[in-house]
């Protein structure tokens, strides 16, 4: 496995939470946020958590990274401007997409591949979901469902 | 246990708590409730891959599905208030009903 993929994951993951703080425009705070997102997830897949990285992926950096920026943008005063002076420089948000796409890139083309057993993991956790814990699931699901609801 | 993953996520934790705590706007401060969460979700992912427990998977699982509905919740409930006609900043909401 890849050492360099956690070491850098985790140093990255840290530095952008740390200028999500300090972030004065919302939209800077968001991007550094995705950033930290897609670091988590290289974290877990260099774990051998590929599922939990691309789930993480999905929700966090696809749903819900989303309805944050769609609720900045609406949430916006007029004449605000979306970048001020004291936004991220070009070059972190740069950084923020490009060693994401290293590591997914070294992962996938198996320079940093986990060497957990591939499928057997996903396929117990399947029947968890399907089997006792269904109740749990579909708890879950109507919690989805009832937020929805709500927003409407 | 994998100290890296572990130290990324303590420290992931007390940026979101700070973000929390230092921020006013609502926004910035959902942000940071989202990283907290996001922490948590990383440490016990890790140690759910680390020891091969499937239970682990499953609260992972869940706790990014409740997660999900929060995160919905929570910005209903500030645009909520920007559509109120009030400032996005936490000293405006004193009152529970006004």
């Amino acid at each position: 496995m890849a050492a360099w993929i956690i070491p850098l994951a985790a140093l990255a993951a840290a530095v952008f939470a740390a200028l999500m703080i300090f972030q004065r425009t919302l939209y800077g705070a968001a991007i550094c946020f995705l950033a930290v997102i897609l670091q988590a997830a290289a974290l877990l897949f260099g774990c051998g958590a590929k599922l939990l990285a691309l789930l993480l992926v999905l929700i966090y950096a696809g749903a819900m990274a989303v309805l944050i920026v769609v609720s900045i943008q609406t949430a916006q005063r007029p004449g605000t401007p979306i970048w001020s002076r004291s936004g991220l420089p070009r070059s972190l948000v740069l950084a923020g997409f490009l060693i994401p796409l290293a590591e997914a890139a070294a992962l996938l083309l198996g320079l940093g591949a986990p060497q957990s057993a591939a499928g057997a993991g996903d396929l117990m956790l399947g029947r968890m979901l399907f089997g006792p814990y269904a109740i749990a699931s579909e708890a879950v699901a109507l919690l989805i469902l009832f937020a929805a609801l709500a927003v409407i | 246990m994998n100290p890296l993953v572990w130290s990324a996520s303590a420290t992931l934790f007390l940026f979101g708590l700070a973000a929390l705590i230092l921020r006013r706007e609502l926004l910035a401060m959902f942000l940071g409730l989202e990283l907290m969460v996001l922490a948590a979700v990383l440490a016990l992912g890790e140690t759910a891959a680390r020891l091969g427990d499937s239970e682990g998977f499953v609260a992972v699982l869940l706790i990014l599905a409740i997660a999900a509905a929060e995160a919905v919740v929570g910005l209903t409930l500030i645009l909520r208030v920007h559509w109120s006609g009030r400032p996005p900043e936490t000293e405006a909401l004193r009152e529970l009903k006004g």
